[in-house]
């Protein structure tokens, strides 16, 4: 039975294509949940300016979008990875180390941030996966996506996302009996 | 359920109940504003026709290099390869591939390695041909007293031209059946050949052609467009069957012509008889086969142009050697003297009448 919220999509995306604030509320509070615990689960520094600049992407390339609910989902996802991407290489470019004892401002900051409470238990499950498993794992197990999907997210293949499940399920379940085990 | 599906479900379930979406109501109104924003402006954009996408980088100094590096060769190219082409200095393959394109195009380009062989054989052959060639301009007395080159083993000797004649050619082509010897002489006297085609007309008094037995013989070729000479007889036509000719009685005669060039040969040619030329002085000899005998070009006394031997003698003889004879010179024959070497077996059996001419 398809979801009524789902059979509004069209009419969503074409007032939000004509610029009404309304529809763009309803659009955020519908997909932008999913796209911050995916960037989160990335562990991405500044996951929320992330976010904004998927939407500004998003906003950019909505005209050339067309399809269905769970086809923007996964193309709205496939923009936050490949911002996500984008960032990882600014971040490999940069010096490791940066002298923030010198900036007055930033001296008593302190620590990163802790992790949200909400991320807690995910980040202690997906401790030592690799980031691919990690991306893996969330969209498969916590947004739900088909294979495929997460394919096409990834810019990868069916066997690669099989591959990648398999190992991230492999590596979270042994350090799991490990821990029950000791 | 197998326990890796169990596995994978109890991870799964883990992960589901971990994971919590988290909430944007705080990042709402700013994003929306933010998206509302960035749209208004992507609309302004298009309606003032400003680029809304990023410019291109800027042309850096190595894309420019490159981009030069790549017109250079670019114009080295388009220019340099067809000036090799029509200078013919290409590799053999692409030159010949570039005189296909010169064809079509209509352009002469040289044709390259293979092309300037051929031309080379071409060239040979001509030659050859010429030397040929050049008898039937003369007259049937030059032929028949001049005799001169050689053949070589093969037949593919090409006389040396000593005298004022023509140099004549042996012109035979043996065959496997013509057995050792092949005559460079027609059969008749310096006759022209009645079928222009037939390869084994000889040239009068031309080198001769020992077969070897194989089916080598003289590659001569005789001007392939002969001037019949009405006052001589023609020549025999050529047994069509070749395995009706027998395999000719051979003579060999090699005869140096002291001063004008040894005219001489002897042999078969297609089960006629072969016959040597009779240079100045020399006699004619033949070795018979069935169809006739061959008689040495002048061999009668009523030759014409008085230039032959004297004494041809034209022999049919199954079964004996055509040899041929030394004659004196007689007068008005060419200079030198001729002496003739004949010697052939003529072994099959005959299947006609003599013929002499």
């Amino acid at each position: 039975m398809a979801d009524p919220e789902l059979d509004t999509f069209p009419v969503l995306l074409a007032d939000a294509r004509e610029g009404d604030r309304a529809a763009w509320e309803q659009f955020y509070l519908r997909f932008a949940p999913s796209v911050l615990g995916y960037l989160r689960s990335q562990r991405v520094d500044e996951p929320e300016d992330l976010l904004a600049d998927v939407w500004l992407q998003v906003v950019r390339d909505l005209a050339g979008f067309d399809g269905s609910a769970d086809g923007f989902r996964a193309w709205i996802l496939r923009i936050a990875h490949n911002r996500l991407v984008d960032v990882r290489r600014a971040d490999a470019r940069r010096p490791d180390e940066v002298i923030v004892a010198t900036l007055p401002e930033l001296a008593d900051a302190g620590d990163p941030a802790p992790p949200v409470d909400d991320q807690a238990e995910l980040e202690r499950l997906f401790h030592g996966v690799p980031a691919t498993q990690r991306a893996v794992l969330y969209l498969r197990y916590v947004l739900d996506l088909p294979q495929g999907d997460i394919a096409t997210v990834l810019g990868s293949t069916l066997a690669a996302v099989k591959m990648q499940q398999r190992r991230g399920i492999d590596a979270i379940s042994t350090r799991l009996d490990e821990e029950t085990d000791a | 359920m197998s326990r890796d599906d169990e596995r994978e479900s109890n991870v799964g379930d883990r992960i589901r109940r971990a994971a919590q979406l988290p909430s944007v109501d705080h990042l709402l109104d700013a994003h929306v504003s933010l998206i509302v924003a960035e749209q208004r402006r992507l609309a302004q954009a298009r309606a003032h026709g400003v680029q809304d996408r990023a410019p291109r980088p800027t042309r850096t100094r190595a894309m420019r290099r490159r981009r030069t590096a790549l017109v250079a060769f670019a114009i080295v190219a388009v220019l340099l390869v067809p000036a090799l082409a029509l200078a013919g200095q290409l590799p053999a393959p692409i030159q010949r591939f570039a005189s296909r394109v010169g064809d079509a195009l209509g352009v002469d380009v040289p044709g390259g390695h293979h092309e300037s062989m051929r031309e080379d054989r071409t060239a040979s052959r001509h030659r050859i041909v010429t030397a040929a060639g050049a008898l039937p301009d003369a007259s049937s007395s030059d032929r028949s007293t001049v005799a001169d080159g050689a053949g070589d083993d093969h037949g593919h000797g090409t006389g040396p031209g000593t005298t004022d004649t023509p140099t004549a050619r042996a012109p035979v082509e043996g065959r496997p059946d013509d057995g050792p010897g092949t005559v460079d002489a027609p059969l008749a006297g310096p006759a022209e050949p009645s079928d222009p085609h037939a390869p084994s007309i000889g040239d009068p008094g031309t080198g001769l052609g020992v077969d070897n037995g194989r089916s080598e013989g003289g590659t001569g070729r005789v001007d392939t467009d002969p001037k019949p000479d009405a006052t001589k007889p023609t020549q025999q036509p050529k047994d069509p069957k070749p395995e009706q000719h027998p395999t000719p009685g051979v003579g060999v005669g090699v005869r140096p012509d002291a001063g004008v060039g040894a005219g001489s040969g002897a042999g078969l040619e297609h089960g006629n008889a072969g016959g040597n030329s009779a240079s100045a002085g020399g006699t004619g000899h033949a070795a018979a086969d069935d169809h006739s005998a061959a008689q040495g070009p002048g061999a009668t006394t009523d030759d014409p142009h008085g230039t032959g031997g004297t004494s041809g003698t034209g022999a049919r003889d199954d079964s004996t050697v055509a040899h041929a004879t030394p004659a004196p010179p007689p007068a008005g024959a060419s200079t030198g003297n001729a002496v003739t070497h004949g010697n052939g077996n003529a072994e099959l059996a005959p299947k006609g009448p003599d013929k002499e001419r």
